[in-house]
């Protein structure tokens, strides 16, 4: 009797503790995707801007196409277009300015209408009705290369953006320039305005703005835009060679009785690593690098004014918090791959969270809130992406396939169309209908209700594990009643409970216990490992120390009229002149880096190229007829997308897509063939990899 | 009509559905057995069976919590080393039918054997509770290390000790379930294995009086 109850009860006791669990890693759900669109309106290198319910997207247009630049607003409940606003031809096809919602007020200069507020490679900011995307007005500002790229805000109807070459401030209501800087000697590329803040007495004022340029230099503005200083951040931080600022800085002052403490953080990228300084200084002295974090290659685009406090590379994101101190400290960091858009805060329902797009293979956007993480991945993938945005109850998410899609709770439907009709000043139907009223409240109060859905399930699982338990435990009383046995508990003691809470313990912690032994035996691990890592092995021994690109072809993908089917037999090794060199049949099987894709092209002997696409690009001319590569260029550089006719994107076979890998000395590249720095001994490869 | 087969429960909902149906046939098992076991011991090797089959599947959500370990060296201690082989690889290949087969089933099947033998080979000396969890401990890492073992087909001895580090944190993970299980089914296993002791006598096992817990 006593043993079948003690494992029966065992059973349960998991039960519990393992709710807390929904609140660990991967167990975010998000709302269900509602539809996707191809908007046909070219690269969407912004994320989209999501506000009332209704989906704002810019596209950088198609010249080729004659599709010029573009805002479209969507309807998030029925995908229906509410407007649509024709801009103008793009030059580069891509427009990179965030968007930004201007709401009506009080305000000398705050506008009668929403606005949505943004800035064109062209040099013109625009503002356009949110209702109608009727063009409310616009302004030029001088634009001798890309234009306006960067992101601005608005501070009680007074609109402050950055220009190329310098910073505006504008009227929302009308568009008049209130003030201007312009310098044309300095750039600024995706540049974010920051702001310059002062904490006195716990309250927080906005003394200025900061602006970041492509010298890495920090321009600091009075709320009147004069110029206050000018930092050369590279310089302050002891760094030598090209540093560029693509980011949002942030300054803040700290006055306290003894002291007057300025801050100023910000991102620095460099060649092939980034940097986050941390500079200090008292009174009128001279800035001080108090912090130099090393990260990875690229800018992730904090926004605009950002109060966060994030920034990152394209391998981690940081955040940071600001102690009663006037101290910075780096409170989480995410590791993340390949982020080089805007990373901006995001809102599930009531919880928060962040949006990180990852530009790797798929091109997904990384969800993370406090109670979970989540991967997105965009049906349209392998696109690059800019970011995603959303309101309380929708999200959205748009990428360089012009690919939009939406995901909201099918339950607050009604909700959203309500909130829109709203917003657009149209009658909801559902308002003239007394039973939606009431199913709107259930709706509302669902809303305010933290627990989702995964939750309430759990919930009902542990009710009914409970009520299981209870039956089970009545029916062993009943069977057992004639018996002797009804010393259930008796042996069950101290032993058993600590057991199984200890092991409850362990399972619950096991993802951290995990991550600590995997971090700390890194080091360890990877001296054990002494695997063949030369990646000249199996190559001419001729080409040891030289630049050598491989391109793998896999048979079964090439058909005869690709200029890449003469290497789709055999491996072929071509020289600096495009002679072929026949290397021992013997080494040729040790090849050790293309056991599955034995067959290809590899041209060596190059030196002295640093630029990885130019090696490129020269090698494969050496091949007789040519080897072409066609490739799209974007914010991000070239993404080569075919080879000698062969088109990753275009294949088709037991997975749901294909691109082109880019694999540089033995391991696969963290930056795409634009980035790529070579060196002396560098040997790179593409082949065709696969993901479901 | 409604398709139930698309329902997608997510893992803790799972894991809570495996646990009350492990629930419901541990004890109906242990209902059926003690109304109908003469102390036939194809009897008790086929309840055994079940329940470590049943277990393995159901609490497969937890990542290397399971009572099979805990039930072969049981087995080999109580019974024999030879009804643990038999144990060892019934339950290894039936749980890999659902969990996927593949070439660490001989992996497993060879490694819970090795437990159960070294449990027979040490009957003697595990008469205490505290020997007993100290081995369902040990068991633990023998087991996932002899299996890691398997990994040799595909890689080359070099990686066999990183492997091994890594999968430490999984270790300690089934040696913490083994002490759980061992703490509470050793007196119900116990009991239930002896009574076929008393009918045929076993000279590879103890003849001390296992002590309750």
């Amino acid at each position: 009797m006593q043993k079948y109850l003690k494992i029966f009860l065992f059973s349960f006791v998991f039960l519990n503790p393992f709710v807390n669990t929904v609140s660990s890693e991967e167990s975010l759900a998000l709302p269900e995707i509602q539809w996707g669109k191809d908007l046909e309106i070219g690269y969407i290198s912004t994320a989209p801007l999501v506000v009332d319910g209704i989906i704002i997207v810019k596209g950088g247009g198609d010249s080729n196409l004659g599709i010029n630049s573009t805002i479209i607003a969507y309807r998030a409940d029925n995908g229906s277009e509410i407007w649509r606003s024709d801009f103008k031809e793009s030059i580069y096809n891509f427009e990179i300015s965030p968007l930004l919602l201007v709401r009506s007020g009080s305000w000398s200069c705050s506008p009668n209408l929403d606005l949505i507020v943004t800035g064109w490679t062209s040099g013109s900011v625009t503002a356009h009705d949110l209702r109608t995307g009727t063009l409310v007005w616009e302004i030029n500002s001088s634009a001798p290369s890309w234009g306006i790229t960067g992101g601005g805000v608005e501070i009680e109807g007074r609109i402050i953006w950055p220009t190329e070459t310098g910073i505006i401030e504008l009227c929302a209501s009308d568009g008049n320039i209130l003030n201007q800087y312009e310098d044309p000697e300095i750039r600024t590329y995706r540049a974010n305005i920051g702001y310059w803040f002062s904490y006195e007495n716990d309250s927080r004022t906005i003394r200025g703005f900061l602006q970041g340029t492509e010298k890495g230099q920090i321009l600091t503005y009075d709320l009147n835009l004069t110029l206050i200083n000018k930092f050369e951040i590279p310089k302050i931080s002891n760094l030598s060679g090209l540093w560029k600022i693509r980011s949002t800085p942030v300054m803040y002052q700290f006055s306290s009785e003894s002291s007057n403490l300025t801050t100023l953080l910000t991102h620095l990228q460099g060649q092939d690593e980034s940097r986050l300084v941390h500079l200090n200084w008292t009174d009128n002295l001279t800035p001080l690098l108090i912090e130099s974090y090393i990260l990875g290659p690229g800018s992730a685009i904090s926004d605009a004014g950002q109060e966060n406090f994030l920034w990152g590379s394209s391998t981690e994101i940081l955040k940071f918090s600001i102690t009663n101190f006037g101290e910075i400290e780096e409170t989480f960091r995410w590791n993340v791959s390949d982020v080089t858009g805007e990373i901006k805060p995001i809102l599930i329902g009531n919880i928060t969270g962040y949006c990180f797009p990852q530009n790797n293979a798929e091109g997904s956007w990384y969800i993370t809130t406090d109670i979970g993480t989540t991967i997105w991945a965009p049906e349209k993938r392998g696109w690059l992406t800019a970011g995603c945005g959303s309101d309380s109850n929708v999200m959205a998410g748009a990428n360089d396939a012009s690919w939009l899609e939406v995901r909201f709770s099918s339950t607050n439907l009604e909700l959203i169309a309500m909130i829109i009709d709203e917003a657009l000043g149209l009658e909801s139907e559902s308002t003239l209908n007394n039973e939606s009223d009431s199913e709107l409240e259930i709706d509302e109060s669902e809303q305010s209700n933290p627990i989702n859905t995964s939750e309430q399930n759990i919930l009902v699982f542990i009710y009914f594990g409970f009520s299981v338990f209870i039956i089970f435990v009545i029916i062993i009383f009943l069977v057992n009643r004639n018996n002797n046995e009804r010393k259930i508990l008796e042996n069950i003691d101290s032993k058993h409970i600590i057991s199984v809470v200890v092991l409850i313990t362990v399972v619950i912690i096991f993802p951290q216990i995990n991550k600590f032994w995997l971090d700390s035996t890194e080091d360890a691990r990877s001296r054990l490992i002494t695997i063949e890592n030369n990646s000249y092995y199996g190559l001419p021994s001729e080409w040891e120390n030289k630049q050598v690109i491989c391109i793998y072809f896999p048979s079964e993908f090439v058909t005869q009229n690709m200029t890449a089917s003469k290497f789709s037999e055999d491996r072929i090794f071509l020289d600096v002149d495009g002679s072929e060199i026949l290397i021992d049949a013997n080494s040729e099987d040790k090849v050790n880096f293309s056991e599955d894709i034995a067959t290809g092209v590899c041209i060596g002997g190059f030196e002295n190229y640093t630029s990885g696409f130019n090696f490129m690009l020269d090698a494969t001319n050496v091949v007789d007829e040519g080897l072409e590569v066609s490739y799209d260029n974007s914010v991000w550089g070239p993404y080569v997308h075919t080879i000698g006719g062969l088109n990753a994107n275009k294949l088709t076979g037991n997975f749901s897509g294909a691109y082109w890998a880019l694999y540089h000395n033995g391991v696969m590249s963290d930056v795409g063939i634009g980035d790529l720095v070579l060196s002396e001994n560098s040997v790179i490869i593409w082949k065709i990899a696969t993901y479901s | 009509m409604v398709a139930y087969h698309v329902l997608d429960l997510n893992p803790v909902v799972s894991l809570l559905l495996n646990l009350t149906l492990l629930g419901i046939i541990c004890w109906s098992l242990f209902k059926v057995e003690k109304n109908y076991s003469n102390g036939h011991k194809f009897v008790i090797l086929g309840f055994l069976a079940i329940i470590g089959i049943a277990g393995r599947i159901l609490m497969s959500p937890i990542p290397n919590v399971q009572p099979v370990t805990v039930i072969v060296l049981l087995a080999g201690i109580r019974m024999g080393a030879k009804e643990s082989i038999f144990l060892a690889s019934i339950i290894a290949l039936f749980s890999n039918l659902i969990l996927g087969n593949g070439i660490w089933t001989i992996y497993q099947a060879a490694a819970w054997a090795l437990i159960g033998c070294l449990g027979a080979l040490f009957s003697n000396r595990l008469e205490s509770p505290m020997k007993l969890i100290l081995m369902a401990a040990i068991s633990g890492f023998l087991f996932d290390w002899f299996v890691s073992l398997s990994i040799l087909h595909s890689v080359g001895f070099d990686m066999l000790i990183p492997y091994l580090i890594v999968g430490i944190p999984y270790d300690l993970l089934h040696a913490v379930g083994n002490i759980t299980f061992m703490i509470w089914l050793s007196n119900p296993l116990t009991e239930i294995m002896s009574r076929n002791i008393d009918n045929n006598l076993n000279i590879e096992v103890s003849e001390y009086e296992p002590e309750p817990f």
